[in-house]
């Protein structure tokens, strides 16, 4: 029963919090949101991230309400089982879903950019195979390993940022808002959906926090949001002031960026660095989401080692990436103005409800919580 | 189709293999539930071989979903 016995520090789970928020988002997401929002993404970016705050705060309560009890074993608790399993059906197709998608994005990446001739199932296997060893070593070992690959990350993306400065013109960040409100509210759209509505999916791994050090999570959880706030609105307004209006139009913006810089003919060709953050970005968040589907299974279905779930579950993510989209411009499609009201509704409203049915039961039961009733099912340390 | 077959034979071969000491020592639920995984595998095992064009998870998500976005991107004066 390793899984069950593992934990890790609030700084930890703080840390892949922002891991799992920032990893793919950084780069996929300036692009995208300046196409919908032109100059008016940064504002798009604050209001999705206020959302992604409301949902922290409500992962945050019901954690604390019955610390000791997992995710799964808390909604059977207020929920009870029936009305657990049903909301519990939505949420595995659609996280096998997003499994599936965060690799496709990659190998579309790889295709485009890097390895133009080797087959999708090549690249997209090799990438399930090292998430599938990485999630089967578990949570500890992901926390450890995934704070110095995301210090990585920040250094080559800051990097980049600095490096293309003076490539800075202040002067494209005008007009903020030259079409109106309303696509501020359509780029607002898109990024609650990737990342913000995606961080309901932390009350699976929020009860492997160690309960002693659960005081601090609060904070820093927050913290880990802001920072990955800061750091999506620093990427598209570096963006906007390169690439000006062309930014909306140019995937993986990021990376088309790093390719003008050229420091008096010595330091060039720096995309290479964004590659490099866009694949362990995209790798650690596809190793946490992996290792959601395995917990959520195992605590479903009442299964002692999670570990044994994770070779079949990443087997159904492989044969789903190279089994859906066959052309990328549909997967583009569901993956930026589908996924919104697919996440909100099989993530995002669960955690709604069984927030709901919380607060009812406490008010009607006094202070009675799932903790005084909680028994060692499903129990997390 | 034999490459695709092969690679996910081989796939399929060493998974096992991994679990093998795993499986043996779990108890009869848990390999049902390993055993229940493999259904979906299998489908989509034949889908990635054959390359049929079987209804897949994308397609059960935009028939639910696609109605609901258009309304919503309608609202926003977004194009999908």
């Amino acid at each position: 029963m390793k899984s069950k016995q593992e934990s890790v520090s609030s700084f930890q789970m703080a840390s892949l919090l922002l891991t799992f928020t920032t990893g793919s988002s950084v780069i996929f997401i300036p692009g995208q949101i300046t196409n919908a929002a032109k100059n008016g993404a940064w504002i798009s970016i604050l209001i999705s991230y206020l959302l992604g705050v409301m949902i922290l705060a409500i992962l945050i309560y019901l954690y604390k309400r019955a610390p000791e009890l997992s995710w799964v074993g808390f909604m059977r608790k207020t929920a009870g089982p029936w009305v657990t399993s049903l909301l519990l059906i939505p949420l595995t197709f659609v996280i096998f879903w997003q499994l599936a998608a965060i690799v496709i994005e990659i190998g579309g990446f790889f295709k485009s950019t890097m390895m133009k001739d080797t087959p999708n199932s090549i690249i997209q296997g090799l990438f399930f195979l090292t998430v599938a060893l990485t999630a089967r070593a578990g949570i500890e070992v992901m926390a450890r390993m995934f704070l110095l690959l995301l210090i990585f990350m920040y250094i080559f993306v800051m990097a980049v940022l600095l490096l293309a400065s003076p490539l800075f013109h202040g002067e494209y960040l005008l007009p903020v808002i030259p079409d109106g409100f309303k696509p501020i509210l359509y780029g607002a759209y898109i990024s609650y959906g990737f990342p913000y509505a995606e961080i309901a999916l932390f009350s699976l791994l929020l009860p492997f926090t160690r309960r002693k050090e659960s005081g601090r999570l609060t904070k820093y959880l927050h913290l880990a949001l802001f920072i990955n706030c800061l750091t999506l609105v620093f990427s598209i307004l570096c963006t906007i002031m390169v690439l000006g209006p062309m930014s909306g139009h140019l995937n993986y913006s990021l990376f088309q960026l790093a390719r003008l810089i050229s420091i008096q003919d010595i330091l060039e060709r720096v995309e290479s660095v964004i590659g490099f953050s866009l694949i362990i970005g995209v790798y650690m968040k596809a190793a946490i989401v992996l290792f959601m589907i395995t917990t959520l299974l195992s605590d479903w279905f009442n299964i002692k080692d999670s570990r044994l779930l994770t070779y079949p579950v990443a087997l159904i993510g492989l044969l789903l990436s190279v089994s859906m989209y066959p052309d990328e411009i549909t997967f583009f499609v569901d993956g930026y103005t589908m996924w919104t009201l697919i996440d909100h509704t099989a993530y995002v409203m669960p955690l709604l409800i069984i927030f709901v049915v919380a607060l009812f039961r406490r008010k009607k039961g006094g202070t009675s919580s799932p903790t005084a009733a909680s028994s060692s099912q499903n129990g997390k340390p | 189709m034999i490459t695709r077959f092969t690679m996910l034979l081989v796939t399929i071969v060493l998974m096992f293999l991994s679990d093998k000491s795993d499986l043996s020592k779990s108890g009869r639920h848990a390999r049902i539930i390993y055993a229940m995984l493999m259904l979906p595998v299998l489908y989509l095992g034949i889908v990635f071989v054959t390359e049929l064009r079987w209804p897949n998870l994308d397609e059960l998500l935009r028939y639910l979903f696609s109605g609901p976005v258009k309304v919503i991107l309608a609202s926003l004066n977004a194009t999908q």
